[in-house]
């Protein structure tokens, strides 16, 4: 686990959307830095930096505050991005104690799916869960969880409780809940178009008199 | 061609479509998909062709599935007639869509293979789109 991820903020005085603008239209990431028994505070980080941090894998990064002397150890624990241009648009940052236990989401990472059993006979991966929630202490915490698919057959599936996590870390999720499962190959007969109209359809007050009758 | 089962009014109001999508913003299901970048009213005709057009292509070995749905009905006047009389009859049934939006997801076969049977489906759908591509390991 990398720890030596530094990341410069700007503590931020005024807050709301217009101060969020300007400061997202130079450049900046408006967010808030919260938890370990201490008040929240308004930051800023650099777009840049901040942009390449939250694509990669969960790690505990040292968040320096602009006016504090020591760096915060802290984890990303949510942001927000335009659904369109895909710019970030708000982080949040979650301060963590070294000796107290964090939950936080991971990715999962299927290995070996090129030479998987089943999609070799040509079945389909189809993924339950992508992320899952972990509880640990900081330094346990895993960048990701990987799962061995290599000899998962067509209707295999692997469940959270199929998980293999490092000692120390406990998975907050159903354990029924599906990671994958390979499906049988969906094929598409040729099927004549129908310009079928727009048909009548009942409202919810026909159905029900209809029920009455 | 989907539709709805039972609504609880024949006939609604257009609305606006303002702003971005709320959510059905990222890939949920499969590995590529096709976003929407424009807001429009999409038919459930234009979501049939969009899903006969990848499933030609792709013919076997691949999933598709359809994130949205035409709940919403649109009237129509007959031709040639006088206006007044009350709304027309309902004559179609479309999804609203707003930047953003991811319209149908598939996994199962290679990117280029995806992308292409992808191009195939924005073409019959009636706002710009875009292809996207989930990352590896996370959502």
């Amino acid at each position: 686990m990398a720890e030596n991820f530094l990341i410069q903020a700007g503590s931020r005085e005024r807050t709301g959307k217009g101060d969020a603008r300007k400061l997202r239209k130079r450049g900046f990431v408006p967010g808030v830095v919260y938890g370990a028994d201490k008040d929240p505070e308004h930051i800023f980080v650099d777009r840049n930096e901040i942009s390449k941090l939250v694509h990669q894998e969960t790690t505990i990064l040292n968040l320096k505050i602009e006016g504090k002397n020591k760096p915060e150890q802290v984890i990303i624990r949510k942001f927000d991005k335009d659904p369109v241009s895909d710019e970030i648009l708000h982080v949040d940052f979650q301060r963590v104690k070294m000796d107290e236990e964090i939950s936080a989401i991971v990715p999962i990472i299927l290995l070996n799916d090129e030479i998987c059993v089943g999609v070799k006979k040509g079945g389909i991966i189809q993924h339950g869960i992508r992320e899952v929630e972990v509880e640990c202490l900081p330094k346990d915490l895993p960048s990701h969880i990987e799962v061995d698919i290599k000899d998962l057959d067509i209707g295999d599936t692997i469940k959270v409780a199929d998980l293999v996590v490092p000692q120390g870390v406990k998975i907050a999720e159903d354990s029924e809940e599906i990671v994958v499962t390979i499906v049988p190959p969906v094929i598409y007969e040729e099927e004549e178009v129908t310009t079928e109209e727009a048909r009548e359809v009942p409202t919810v007050a026909e159905t029900e008199k209809k029920t009455e009758d | 061609m989907l539709l709805p089962r039972r609504v609880k009014w024949r006939r609604v109001h257009r609305g606006r479509m303002r702003g971005n999508a709320k959510g059905g913003t990222e890939l949920n299901f499969g590995e590529y998909g096709i976003q929407a970048l424009e807001p429009s009213w999409v038919t459930s005709q234009q979501i049939e062709a969009a899903r006969v057009a990848v499933a030609r292509y792709l013919r076997r070995g691949a999933k598709v599935w359809i994130r949205i749905f035409p709940d919403k009905p649109v009237t129509k006047k007959p031709l040639e007639t006088r206006m007044g009389g009350g709304k027309g009859a309902p004559e179609e049934w479309v999804a609203v869509v707003k930047p953003g939006k991811i319209i149908l997801e598939l996994s199962g076969v290679e990117e280029d293979v995806a992308r292409e049977a992808l191009r195939l489906a924005s073409h019959k759908l009636p706002m710009k789109t875009r292809v996207v591509v989930a990352e590896k390991g996370g959502a």
